[in-house]
């Protein structure tokens, strides 16, 4: 079933009345995830969004904080099952600024040159971890309106402290749920667990320590070294028409759209999300850009398509450029949003 | 004699890249980087860096890819090639030779009424070609009986028109097997048409999609090329 839809049909920010009404819908119990019996209130069908599901949303940037954290991802590569479980050190200012350095990798096995390799490579990538890797909530109403968020009856002690503990369950997506422990005064999520449809987990990230009050002395904060240009202002070639998908799934909209050089390449990179999880459409941009006067329809496309866990990721290229989309979406989707780009 | 500089953090870093990369000169980069601990970490990490990619082993690019290159250039050259011959056939003149040699050269009258008759109804053209593609299929022989055996009970004029409805319905089967019967792994929509290929290696895909899922899972795409090296 096509779950996609016109960009625009779906903009209407649903009230949490209307949450009510449609939202009731109970926990499927599953291994390691919280049985029935202990999901505790519905936030939908409270009359108010409690103040730590608001705080959520800017509290990574907004409280300062530090600690050690374990990231965990357990997925299937071609069938078999995989691993990767590192320590990271986490650091905030409060003030926007922010530091994420690895600390141990405890799987896969590596020896030092390619440990040291991965961590340079974790280190460069600090910024995309701290803005999209980490599981938070990115846009409250659209995160409302596409998930299900239920209070927990347990409260969980991460790292010393005493968490709120939610379940969060997509309306419309595909079966999946994630759990989180939430410090309450401040927003920051301590612990939080993707499981798939079957209650397997796919990732975690879990702090072992923890700090309001880090040490902020000698930490190297991280630097943007490839900030994009918004595509609004960006000075591309006259006439030049970056693709554009004009179908989203369902639940999702535009969160940016940014023009990026990485190693003397130009990528058009927009980004749609769901209020939780996102998915890119980059577009590599060919010496010259394809303007509306002379794109030529190209009537078949091969789609490389490939999958890691709950990620699609697909390649197609047209002409002189190629286009990438990545995310936590159904083939179905991919398909739609690509053929709605070219 | 050495020129004067003045550096500040940020403008520092393009610089201790390249000088990660080997030998230098420059008295007032060192002066910089003597008095700045940042600045002498972001050089040891480029050193290491540079280190890191000199230490990584040369791949073999595979030599189906020489085919896929010289291919793809030839392919380019061919419509480059096409190109220029159409934007030259709307500059030539046919030489005052051949307009001797041939007088009053015209296409025949029927090509002119086919060609003038397929652009005043194209759709039509299109679907009187496809028709005459679609698949020939035989009717059931028991709908055959039942067809002789109802024309003759009845007049022959109304026998007529049951042996047309069921020529109606015949195409009509013949048209609905031809766009349902097909199904396969490619779409269709109002959009390209695109056909999906399976890749079961990250690494089979072009290297920024590979780094985007990386970070979207934590690195793990790196972490297992990595040990996957080791082994």
């Amino acid at each position: 079933m096509i779950r996609a839809q016109r960009i625009g049909g779906l903009v209407a920010a649903f009230g949490l009345g209307f949450l009510a009404a449609c939202g009731g819908g109970d926990a499927s119990s599953s291994a390691g995830a919280p049985s029935t019996s202990e999901l505790g209130l519905l936030i939908a069908r409270s009359p108010a969004v409690p103040e730590f599901v608001s705080a959520m949303v800017d509290a990574p940037e907004r409280v300062a904080h530090g600690g050690v954290r374990r990231v965990e991802y357990h997925l299937a590569v071609a069938g078999v099952p995989a691993s990767l479980v590192y320590d990271e050190r986490v650091t905030a200012d409060g003030q926007g600024r922010y530091a994420i350095e690895p600390v141990a990798v405890a799987s896969p096995a590596m020896n030092v040159p390619q440990r040291e390799l991965f961590e340079e490579l974790q280190r460069a990538r600090q910024g995309f971890f701290f803005k999209y890797r980490d599981l938070r909530v990115r846009g409250l109403d659209l995160f409302l309106q596409n998930y299900l968020v239920q209070v927990l009856a347990s409260a969980p002690v991460i790292a010393g402290v005493e968490c709120v503990e939610i379940q969060i369950t997509p309306r419309n997506g595909p079966a999946r749920s994630y759990q989180l422990a939430i410090e309450a005064r401040s927003g920051l999520v301590l612990r939080s667990i993707e499981r798939d449809g079957g209650g397997t987990t796919i990732a975690s990230t879990t702090y072992l320590e923890f700090t309001r009050e880090p040490v902020l002395a000698g930490v190297e904060f991280h630097v943007e070294r490839f900030p994009g240009t918004p595509l609004a202002t960006a000075a591309l070639s006259a006439g030049a028409a970056p693709a554009a998908p004009s179908v989203l799934p369902v639940g999702y909209r535009e969160v940016s759209s940014e023009v990026v050089q990485l190693a003397g390449t130009t990528y058009i990179r927009r980004v749609y999300g769901d209020g939780l999880e996102n998915v890119f459409f980059l577009e590599r941009v060919a010496a010259t850009l394809p303007t509306s006067q002379v794109t030529v329809a190209v009537p078949k496309l091969t789609v490389r398509m490939s999958e890691l866990g709950p990620f699609r990721i697909a390649e197609v290229v047209r002409g002189g450029g190629s286009f990438f989309l990545v995310g936590k979406i159904s083939e179905t989707d991919v398909l739609e949003i690509l053929r709605s780009a070219l | 004699m050495s020129k004067e500089r003045h550096f500040d953090c940020e403008s520092v870093r393009f610089a201790l890249i390249q000088r990660a990369d080997g030998p230098h000169d420059d008295a007032a980069l060192d002066a910089h980087v003597v008095g700045c601990a940042v600045c002498r970490r972001e050089l040891a990490r480029a050193e290491l860096r540079a280190k890191l990619v000199r230490s990584l082993p040369r791949a073999q690019a595979p030599t189906a890819l020489d085919g896929i290159v010289v291919a793809a250039l030839q392919a380019g050259a061919r419509q480059a090639r096409a190109a220029r011959a159409v934007e030259d056939l709307s500059t030539l003149t046919a030489p005052d030779e051949l307009a001797r040699r041939i007088p009053g050269l015209v296409a025949p009258a029927v090509l002119d009424r086919l060609v003038g008759e397929d652009l005043a109804d194209p759709s039509m053209t299109f679907a009187r070609r496809y028709v005459g593609r679609l698949q020939r299929l035989r009717a059931p022989t028991e709908l055959e009986g039942r067809l002789r055996r109802n024309a003759r009970r009845t007049s022959p004029l109304l026998g007529a028109g049951i042996l047309g409805g069921a020529g109606v319905l015949l195409v009509a089967a013949v048209l609905i097997f031809t766009y349902v019967g097909r199904e396969d792994t490619t779409t269709r929509s109002s959009g390209p048409e695109l056909v999906i290929e399976r890749v079961e290696s990250i690494r089979d895909l072009d290297p920024a999609a590979g780094l985007l899922l990386s970070g979207l899972t934590g690195g793990f795409v790196d972490a297992q090329r990595l040990a996957q090296e080791d082994s």
